[in-house]
């Protein structure tokens, strides 16, 4: 009944993981061609080409915040419902810095940054350490409960009106690309690049760092890593810290297109959650590439929903069902996501 | 014997009752007038607005009930409970506007609809272990008011959309429910009040029964032993996944009950009654009222309406700081977190545990008992929350 998979060696953790994934990652990939085919043959390279592009940025900024809710998943096998609001409230805490004091956007960023993950650490040890992680409910109200008071502390501060936000890119009009007709912006490459370079830094630090060590010894065995001399408690903020930074470079990469108001990344966070599922909910780079599929789809879907006859109803706001009914078939299906290790207990 | 039993820490109690005695009849008997006799007296006391809230209140119990019963007594955790309440309202709504039910016609086929719609949802997410079904519902809970503007198939036409539609037939009190409750010689708005106020408490007077018996039932111990001991409960029989696929269902259904009951009451429905603010909303009145309770459901209820009314005034009265009304919401969110430090079980155990210093029931000895050890009697507490004794625990 709770069939619990032995981990892979974590020595060649990597190519096992790719390998249990793959079959099941050709089949959604040709599904995708083969859906891909009439839109192409139907709206011409150009168009389609244009869709592609615009689905880097949001596949950039989910899986940035995708990664935030793996990494505490990992760790605790709990959901952080507060994340989303937690990257909200340092997107403003960003635009204060960058608009109000003047302080150029990259400083703006990296501060929001460093505060939120102090106040993510915070959260962590004031909050969430004084329960007992496999006793779910008193986390999740409090998480729930934390994504409210950040969402209303928001409206009162800086109001419920959208805010323009800076872009930390170039991002004129005439800042772009044009590659077979289609264009591709500055600001899509800056924020593919960023997720790049976040992406490399979370690996490294988990990878190649004491604490990252820690943090993964931590995420397999809780009991085996406090055994050994872990300090479990403040490897978790540790991961709790990092998680509020990355979700807060992911509001901020996002913010200049959406625009600035209390529940913009509440919407984003449904995504995240999919990409997150879809990649397998304990791995980081499955998450990644779950996000890109899922901006995949939504771009296609709410792209091309518009010109396809009978589908005009598909508004962009519909690609939320979409996530949702995505969640729901991976779970369905394939609980453990496409990378995910098989430590998903049925019952 | 019972005095070394119940031996406790602390004072003597100041009142001792044995069950099955006159004097504990007379002590229930009271405790029961405190919940009724208010309940019967106060729409002919309070202004008719208020009567209206409290209907609501009765609405969002039913509702609370449902979610109660994933959250509280299985264990498992829903945080888009609101979905099915809008479900069920908008059903109602639906089918008094268009094929002119009756609301008592439209109770059962919410409850069908909802039912189905909650095993549908709640399917993938029941199978695994962990905290997928708060992921899910809580992405159903951001769906579902966009669901209802989608304008393919008449949806948005038959919801309205963005500004909901009001009931076309008005809940209208009979003759006979007039001269019954003496409406006569009051005005119209006041007796529309009354009477959907006891209409609604009535339904939820049912569904508070038909939980109370579900608990009882081997259904409801399942539960029970589903939340307390999942291993235990499934070496006992219990099938596992169906049971909290069927619970999750059913309390979907309880929830759709509470929707229909809410649009018959405010004459309308509109996306805002039933998104996120208001799955914010329910939960922090079931975790603050009492989760696994009965008694919780319909206090919860009450939080649910009338903190909306004292938020904004309670935060504006805060001296020396000027907080503008957006704050109130905070005020939600500061509850729901402060619960699991301050009142882990609730306000209900909360009063449980001062009744339990001053009142003392102690418990007749069960009838026939094989091989029973004496002074193994559950205590009255333990007996209500259905805590599977010897699963492990």
């Amino acid at each position: 009944m709770t069939a619990i998979a032995a981990r892979p060696n974590p020595l060649r953790g990597l190519p096992v993981r790719l390998r249990r994934g793959s079959t099941i990652m050709w089949l959604v990939c040709a599904v995708l061609l083969i859906a891909l085919v009439p839109p192409i043959v139907d709206g011409g390279k150009t168009l389609f080409l244009q869709r592609l592009f615009d689905c880097l940025n949001n596949g950039a900024v989910y899986s940035v915040t995708a990664i935030a809710l793996v990494l505490i998943f990992k760790a605790t096998t709990l959901i952080n419902f507060a994340q989303a609001n937690i990257a909200m409230f340092g997107a403003y805490l960003c635009w204060q810095f960058a608009v109000k004091s003047g302080w150029p956007v990259w400083m703006a960023i990296i501060a929001a940054m460093a505060i939120m993950a102090v106040a993510g650490a915070g959260i962590e040890r004031v909050l969430i350490r004084p329960f007992d992680p496999s006793d779910h409910l008193p986390v999740v109200l409090i998480t729930f409960g934390l994504a409210a008071i950040l969402e209303a502390f928001a409206g009162g501060i800086w109001g419920t009106e959208f805010l323009k936000f800076p872009s930390p890119f170039p991002a004129q009009a005439k800042d772009r690309y044009t590659i077979g007709g289609a264009f591709l912006r500055y600001e899509t490459v800056g924020t593919l690049i960023m997720m790049v370079v976040m992406l490399a830094a979370v690996f490294l630090i988990l990878k190649r760092t004491k604490i990252g060590l820690a943090f993964r010894a931590v995420s397999s065995n809780v009991e085996s890593a406090r055994l050994v001399g872990v300090r479990t408690g403040r490897t978790l903020q540790f991961g709790w810290a990092l998680a509020a930074a990355l979700s807060v470079l992911g509001a901020t990469l996002v913010a200049r297109q959406t625009n600035l108001d209390p529940a913009f990344m509440a919407k984003l966070v449904i995504f995240a959650f999919a990409a997150a599922t879809l990649g397998g909910l304990d791995s980081i780079g499955g998450s990644v590439i779950g996000a890109f599929v899922v901006a995949l789809v939504q771009s296609m879907l709410t792209g091309y929903g518009q010109e396809i006859p009978g589908l005009s109803w598909l508004k962009s706001n519909f690609a939320l069902v979409v996530a949702f009914v995505l969640i729901m078939v991976v779970l369905l299906f394939k609980p453990t996501g496409l990378y995910g290790t098989r430590r998903i207990e049925r019952v | 014997m019972s005095a070394v039993v119940f031996s406790q820490r602390g004072r003597a109690p100041l009142l001792t009752f044995r069950e099955g005695t006159g004097q504990h009849r007379i002590y229930q008997t009271v405790g029961w007038a405190f919940l009724v006799v208010p309940l019967l007296v106060l729409p002919y006391v309070l202004p008719s607005f208020r009567v209206a809230q409290l209907a609501q209140c009765a609405a969002w119990a039913v509702a609370i009930l449902g979610m109660n019963m994933v959250i509280g007594w299985s264990g498992l955790i829903s945080l888009g409970h609101i979905a099915f309440v809008g479900l069920g309202a908008y059903t109602t709504m639906i089918l008094i506007n268009y094929d002119r039910f009756d609301l008592w016609m439209t109770l059962p086929v919410a409850f069908v609809i909802c039912f189905l719609f909650g095993a549908l949802v709640g399917l993938p997410a029941l199978k695994i272990r962990g905290l997928y079904l708060a992921l899910v519902t809580l992405a159903l809970a951001y769906t579902f008011p966009i669901l209802l503007k989608i304008d393919q198939a008449g949806i948005a036409k038959h919801t309205g959309g963005d500004n909901g539609r009001t009931l076309t037939e008005k809940t209208q009190p009979m003759g006979w429910a007039r001269s019954l409750l003496h409406l006569n010689g009051r005005n119209g708005p006041t007796q529309v009040a009354i009477y959907k106020y006891f209409i609604m408490v009535l339904i939820a007077a049912v569904c508070f029964l038909l939980m109370r018996n579900i608990l009882k039932s081997r259904a409801g111990r399942a539960m029970i032993a589903i939340r307390d001991n999942p291993i235990g409960a499934a070496v006992s029989g219990v099938p596992l996944s169906r049971q909290k696929v069927l619970i999750f269902a059913l309390s979907a259904a309880f929830a759709g009950i509470g929707g229909s009951m809410m649009a018959v009451v405010l004459d309308s429905v509109g996306p805002t009654t039933f998104g996120f603010t208001y799955a914010i909303l329910t939960l922090m009145g079931l975790v603050l009222a009492g989760v696994g309770t009965l008694h919780g459901c319909w206090l919860g209820g009450l939080f649910v309406v009338f903190l909306q009314d004292l938020a904004p005034r309670l935060v504006k009265d805060v001296p020396f700081v000027d907080l503008k009304v957006i704050y109130a919401e905070a005020l939600y969110g500061i509850v729901l977190v402060l619960v699991p430090f301050l009142m882990p079980r609730g306000i209900v155990a909360f009063a449980r545990s001062i009744k339990g210093r001053l009142i003392r029931v102690i418990p007749a000895v069960p009838r026939r008992v094989e091989g029973a050890v004496p002074g193994l009697a559950p205590t009255p507490a333990r007996a209500e929350l259905g805590t599977t004794v010897g699963l492990g625990q």
